[in-house]
């Protein structure tokens, strides 16, 4: 199948502009000039309409999904068997507006399942008259309703049932005021027996934390800029708009990757200048990065306060980080003669130093609703760096740290307090009973615990040096991924890192010998919470007996669910190749018999369940 | 008509109450005392107002009532603004007074309980010096009650040693002295209730003030360090070197006045939640450069 | 198992550091007068081996059994309810909870956790309605309205709840707070006494130091006894026999700022000032708090620094550093410090050297 379609990629631009053409067409001829959000109006409807490539991922986890966990289940095997890898919830993470929905839905329908999509923040709110006891939230309840449900209908002497998919959309939205919605979630993704696909935006969040242990991460990266502006040339042929290719770029370049927000862009600038020329003149909208360097550009100081202030305000996010970044690579016109540099890092202090001051007044203005000094912390961000350093440009090194830092600032943060509790609840920590502290964690245990979990890797034989640091992680019940952080933490530029030296067989060695033998006996307390007839309960985490009792009572629930299989329904992916002029018409036996078709030509035809 | 003879008193005095419940316009105060009267259990009263609104007379009317007039003079005193009551008053003829013990035995119908009563009539004149010596009277005399009744031991060092430390507050003395009777038991000496207090002991402000003086910057720093190793509260040894500063005879006003400002910046940026260490060595470090005459750097 | 958990005494009279103190509170809860504490003191100094072995003492040894949960509380907060999640360890008799965690809601927890205590008392041995203990870390960090809603709640339940509470420093606790408790303070160890319990971690664990050894890591330590004995640890690790000029390992983050500070004073130009963000940014993100690079820069420069700028530079380390508590963006303050360092520096070493 996949093959099928990069074939048709390969074919060229040609095939899919083709593709496109006509759909634009279809769409143009259909409503003219109306004020359909172009948003809806372009939406792929084609796999190939989507720019990007995670597409394969969640095909091949939605293929597969029936054989991990449905084949097992109709043995009548106690427990199901994963494999390592296999999860029964997708996660498509990832910024809004790069199309993660609009995937989730063409893949499905693709492989002929039925999509159910539950947004979270619809359902919130309802009326919860028919919430069961121990269940909270109403997110939680429709959704088991419609888990349930399928099992309901199917019970209902229906022979064949639907392949069904179930879409949770703006899962990070849930748990605030749905009190428990995530970890009523975790609980039906553990007992469906159908797949979920779940969407999020930033699957490193607090909230979702215990909910990707259930999911498979498929991270959803941006489209790149050119690939953007084709998309975007393709729209505005469409409407009609003249409009140039860098235009069009920048524009790519500015939504940082966000195409909901480039068509809505793109449709605003139309209505707005009604289908004129969206040139790039200097009155026009400014991109920060032009402001930036009219900011600092050597003839600045003739620019009036007004127009500083407008070429800020052009983007009042982006543009102080840009200020902040770039502040350095100027040679400040007005210590042209200063050949030691003192005069320019004096400028620099006192630049610095104005933006440490619109630090504070952002505080300001973010907790204290101080909005009335936006100009000021506009000005001491933007203008007086701008004005004091101006000059020549001077690139030190392209590198830009923006805000990537702070996310993985708080994946770091997360993940040490992850180790900080394992070793709390470790059984060999024994004498230490109480809260050693985040920071202590790091600043004074962590080059020890390093040099403890890989010394050993590099000086002694390769049996005994594996069995020692597993012996040494067990017994502070640190996992793999502990070992991963505490490396990662680690890192420092220019120094050697904790895994050294270390032979590759030796790293796998251990790897291989902490997989198969992981006794970690930490059980995250969410792994007992709210099953379906099961009240809440909040136990002890090392308490090995009573998670032995509610799988069990997990198993019986899971046997009375009976389940019936389903059949493909071959009618809506018709459209998906409309006007790519293939052979893959309306019988399933030519579409699977063309390419590659593997385990998912068998999932959809071939498996008739009982 | 024949005229009516005047008497000789001005009737202020004449149709003065002699009974608490007579005064009038004051049915709060009267309700209060009239309670305190009938148990006689008198504690120390303030009572403040505009003028004309009766305090004296109250006071007067209480004593009376209690004492009746036999008992009056041998068990109150009456210190009025025009006598001398500057803080040697206090000490002696005020000390000297309250010393004498009593007895309890009812005479004539008066309750007469065991204790005298001070008056002190427009008490805001008194020195600010007299006055504290006045509020440690209250005080120490009062905790040596609690002392007694706690079995506690506390030599007259510890006891004076208190006063300063709680700075005239009996409430926080008394918290002092139960800490210091938890830790230490039944005998209680200066250092321990400096301990408790987390009053810092002097020798370590003096050690700061001594490596400012010195005008070396390792000392000084050595010195914060040890402070901050120690766990002394940062904004406690402002306060303290604070006192330290402006006593010292041989500092200039305007050295003073640099040395102060700074102490006051301190203060706010570690109410703020700076960092203790940097505040204090800042601190240390400006009033060596206050004491030393060098040029400040404007910040 | 690391030493440093190793030989943690477990019971208050095999303390070896602040004998005088586990004495009076051995004296304490045998007179079976148990008030509200307050423990202070720098980090690493011992307060929380003093607390756990307080309440073995109370409690007798099942205050040793503890767990490890992951609790949410609903809370009432007006208009909506909130989901507070944190950590906590707890015994039957005690649970401690790191309430500063809760970010802004830590008030609430507060409130809750001391109420719910309140609730179930427990019923001591001889029959009588015994106390829980509740053990609060960190309460230096805590908000304000915490603090104030732990004083109503302190008085409130006193009789069924005790509240042991922890902090690194006293002056960040409210006089309120304060007041009710009993105030224990905590001193760093004095180098003499970090060496002693060295040495004697060294007998136990049949280890040969060469003579100065353990002076050296004490004088290292910075009177923090915990990092002391895990620096001798990692010098057990590193090399065994000790040798006599064996060098002592600074911790990784230490050694990364120490070369930060060298770069600075080596060259002061904006190509460093660039250089110098990259490797502020990886501290950060590696979770070293600002606070903490800015000290350990200051005392890498002071180091080398000449006296008539130790005044300046300290100076302006306070004023960053209290900034940087105002605000959000921690990189601005630290890079902004280093830039008024190479401006002070350059132009001094221009001055001097011409």
């Amino acid at each position: 199948m996949l093959k099928y379609m990069r074939g048709l990629k390969a074919a060229g631009d040609e095939t899919e502009s083709s593709a496109t053409k006509m759909l634009a067409a279809k769409q143009l001829a259909s409503s003219p000039g109306t004020s359909i959000a172009w948003t809806q109006k372009y939406r792929p409807k084609a796999i190939i309409g989507i720019i990007g490539n995670e597409m394969e991922q969640i095909q091949h986890w939605l293929k597969n999904w029936d054989e991990h966990f449905l084949k097992a289940a109709s043995k009548g095997k106690g427990k199901i068997q994963n494999d390592s890898g296999a999860k029964k919830a997708v996660m498509l993470s990832g910024m809004p507006g790069i199309g993660k929905t609009t995937s989730a839905k063409l893949v499905s329908q693709w492989l002929a399942f039925q999509t159910i999509e539950v947004n979270a923040s619809d359902i919130r709110g309802k009326a919860d008259s028919k919430i069961k006891e121990g269940i909270g939230g109403s997110t939680a309840n429709s959704i088991k309703e419609c888990v349930t449900n399928e099992f309901l209908s199917a019970n209902i002497g229906r022979s064949h049932r639907q392949k069904t998919v179930l879409i949770i959309d703006e899962v990070d939205g849930m748990s605030a005021g749905d009190g428990g919605g995530v970890a009523d979630l975790i609980a039906v993704i553990k007992i469906s027996k159908i797949p979920i696909i779940c969407i999020c935006n930033d699957r490193y969040s607090q909230e979702l934390k215990s909910l990707m242990n259930y999911c498979l991460p498929i991270d959803f990266r941006k489209p790149a800029k050119q690939q953007m502006a084709k998309r975007l040339k393709q729209v505005a042929n469409a409407e009609g708009i003249q409009v140039s290719e860098i235009a069009l770029e920048e524009l790519a370049d500015r939504v940082d990757g966000d195409m909901r927000m480039a068509l809505n862009q793109l449709q605003y600038t139309s209505l707005a200048k009604s289908q004129h020329l969206l040139s790039r003149s200097k009155d026009e909208d400014i991109s920060p990065f032009k402001a930036i360097e009219k900011l600092f550009d050597f003839n600045a100081k003739n620019l009036k306060i007004d127009q500083r202030i407008d070429l800020s305000m052009s983007d009042p996010d982006l543009v102080p980080l840009l200020v902040q970044e770039n502040y350095l690579n100027y040679k400040p016109s007005s210590a042209s003669k200063d050949d030691s540099d003192l005069k320019r890092i004096s400028l620099i202090a006192r630049a610095a130093d104005s933006i440490a001051d619109s630090d504070l007044i952002n505080v300001q203005i973010g907790r204290y609703q101080q909005r009335q000094l936006s100009p000021a912390g506009c000005i001491s961000s933007c203008i007086i760096p701008a004005s004091l350093l101006h000059g020549q440009r001077k690139i030190l090194e392209q590198v830009c740290w923006l805000d990537r830092q702070n996310s993985t600032m708080g994946k770091n943060y997360r993940n040490l307090e992850d180790l900080h509790i394992h070793l709390l609840s470790s059984g060999g920590l024994a004498s230490r009973k109480s809260h050693l502290g985040r920071e202590n964690l790091r600043l004074d245990y962590f080059t020890l615990l390093g040099k403890k979990l890989t010394d050993p890797l590099r000086v002694l034989p390769k049996d005994e040096a594996v069995k020692n640091v597993v012996d040494f992680k067990d017994s502070y019940s640190i996992s793999q991924e502990d070992f991963d952080n505490i490396v990662e933490l680690s890192k420092f530029k220019g120094c050697p890192t904790l895994l050294d030296g270390v032979r590759p067989d030796v790293k796998a060695a251990l790897t291989k010998a902490y997989n198969q033998g992981s006794k970690s006996n930490v059980i995250r307390s969410t792994d007992l919470i709210t099953l379906p007839g099961i009240k809440k309960d909040f136990k002890n985490s090392s308490d090995t007996e009573d998670t032995a009792d509610v799988e069990k009572k997990l198993q019986s629930d899971r046997l009375c669910l009976s389940w019936k299989g389903f059949q493909v329904n071959t009618d809506w992916w018709l459209e998906a190749f409309a006007g790519s002029g293939s052979s893959n018409g309306s019988d399933k036996g030519s579409t699977e018999s063309s390419g590659e078709r593997g385990g998912r030509g068998s999932g959809a035809a071939a498996k008739r369940k009982r | 008509m024949a005229p009516v003879m005047q008497s000789s008193q001005p009737w202020v005095e004449k149709y003065r109450p002699k009974q608490v419940k007579d005064v009038a316009h004051q049915d709060e105060v009267v309700r209060v005392l009239t309670n305190t009267l009938e148990t006689s259990n008198c504690p120390h009263m303030l009572f403040y107002g505009p003028p004309g609104t009766g305090k004296t007379t109250t006071a007067l009317a209480i004593a009376h009532q209690l004492f009746g007039p036999e008992l009056y003079k041998s068990r109150v005193l009456e210190l009025n603004a025009s006598d001398d009551r500057g803080i040697n008053v206090v000490r002696t003829k005020i000390k000297n007074f309250a010393a004498v013990a009593v007895g309890s035995s009812r005479q004539g119908g008066y309750p007469c309980p065991p204790f005298k009563i001070i008056i002190l009539d427009e008490a805001d004149s008194m020195t600010q010096d007299a006055q504290n010596a006045l509020r440690q009277e209250i005080m120490g005399s009062r905790i040596l009650h609690i002392c007694k009744e706690e079995g506690l031991n506390l030599d007259s060092e510890a006891l004076s040693t208190l006063s300063s430390i709680s700075q005239g507050d009996l409430r926080r003395a008394i918290t002092y002295l139960q800490s210091a009777a938890r830790l230490f038991g039944s005998s209680i000496s200066a250092k321990d209730l400096i301990s408790v207090s987390g009053v810092i002991p002097n020798e370590v402000v003096q050690a700061i003030f001594s490596a400012c003086r010195s005008g070396n910057f390792d000392l000084a720093n050595k010195e914060v360090n040890n402070v901050i190793a120690e766990g002394y509260p940062v904004s406690q040894m402002l306060s303290q070197l604070y006192d330290i500063v402006v006593d010292a005879d041989d500092i200039s006003d305007e050295q003073k006045a640099r040395i102060c400002k700074k102490f006051a910046e301190a203060d706010k940026c570690l109410v703020d939640g700076a960092d203790e260490y940097l505040q204090l060595l800042n601190v240390a470090s400006s009033t060596m450069q206050a004491l030393s005459n060098m040029p400040q750097d404007m910040v | 198992m690391l030493w440093v958990d190793k030989y943690r005494p477990k019971t208050l009279d095999k303390v070896i550091v602040h004998q005088d103190v586990a004495q009076n509170l051995q004296k304490l809860v045998s007179e079976g007068d148990c008030p509200h504490l307050l423990f202070y003191g720098p980090s690493g100094s011992g307060k929380k081996t003093l607390i756990m072995a307080l309440l073995r003492q109370i409690f007798g040894p099942s205050a040793d059994k503890v767990k490890v949960e992951n609790k949410v509380w609903k809370v009432d907060a007006g208009t909506r309810t909130i989901d507070v999640e944190l950590t906590t360890l707890s015994s039957t008799h005690h649970v401690e909870l790191n309430p500063s965690d809760a970010g802004f809601q830590d008030r609430y927890v507060v409130q809750e956790i001391i109420k719910e205590m309140a609730k179930n008392r427990p019923i001591d041995a001889k029959g009588k309605k015994g106390f829980k203990v509740l053990v609060l870390n960190e309460v230096d960090k805590l908000s304000r309205e915490a603090q104030h809603s732990l004083r109503r709640t302190m008085e409130k339940y006193s009789a069924s709840c005790r509240l042991v509470l922890c902090s690194n420093s006293s002056s960040k606790v409210t006089e309120a707070v304060r007041s009710r408790c009993l105030n224990v303070r905590i001193n760093a160890p004095m180098e003499e006494e970090i060496v002693n319990v060295l040495e004697f971690i060294a007998k136990k664990e049949g280890l040969q130091s060469p003579q100065g050894f353990a002076a050296r890591i004490a004088e290292k330590s910075n009177r923090n006894l915990r990092r002391a004995v895990l620096t001798f640890e990692t010098c057990r690790v590193q090399q065994y026999p000790f040798t006599n000029n064996q060098a002592i390992p600074p911790m990784d983050w230490e050694q990364y700022v120490s070369e930060i500070a060298s770069d600075i004073m080596k060259e002061q130009s904006p190509k460093r000032l660039f250089e110098v963000r990259g490797k502020l940014y990886e501290l950060l993100t590696n979770c070293i708090p600002p606070e903490v690079i800015l000290k350990r820069l200051l005392f890498e420069l002071l180091k080398k620094l000449d006296s008539e700028l130790k005044h300046e530079v300290s100076n302006w380390a306070a004023h960053y550093e209290h900034r940087m508590r105002l605000g959000q963006k921690a990189i601005f303050h630290l890079e902004a410090f280093v830039a008024k360092f190479m401006s002070i520096y350059k132009s001094f070493l221009i001055s001097t050297f011409g």
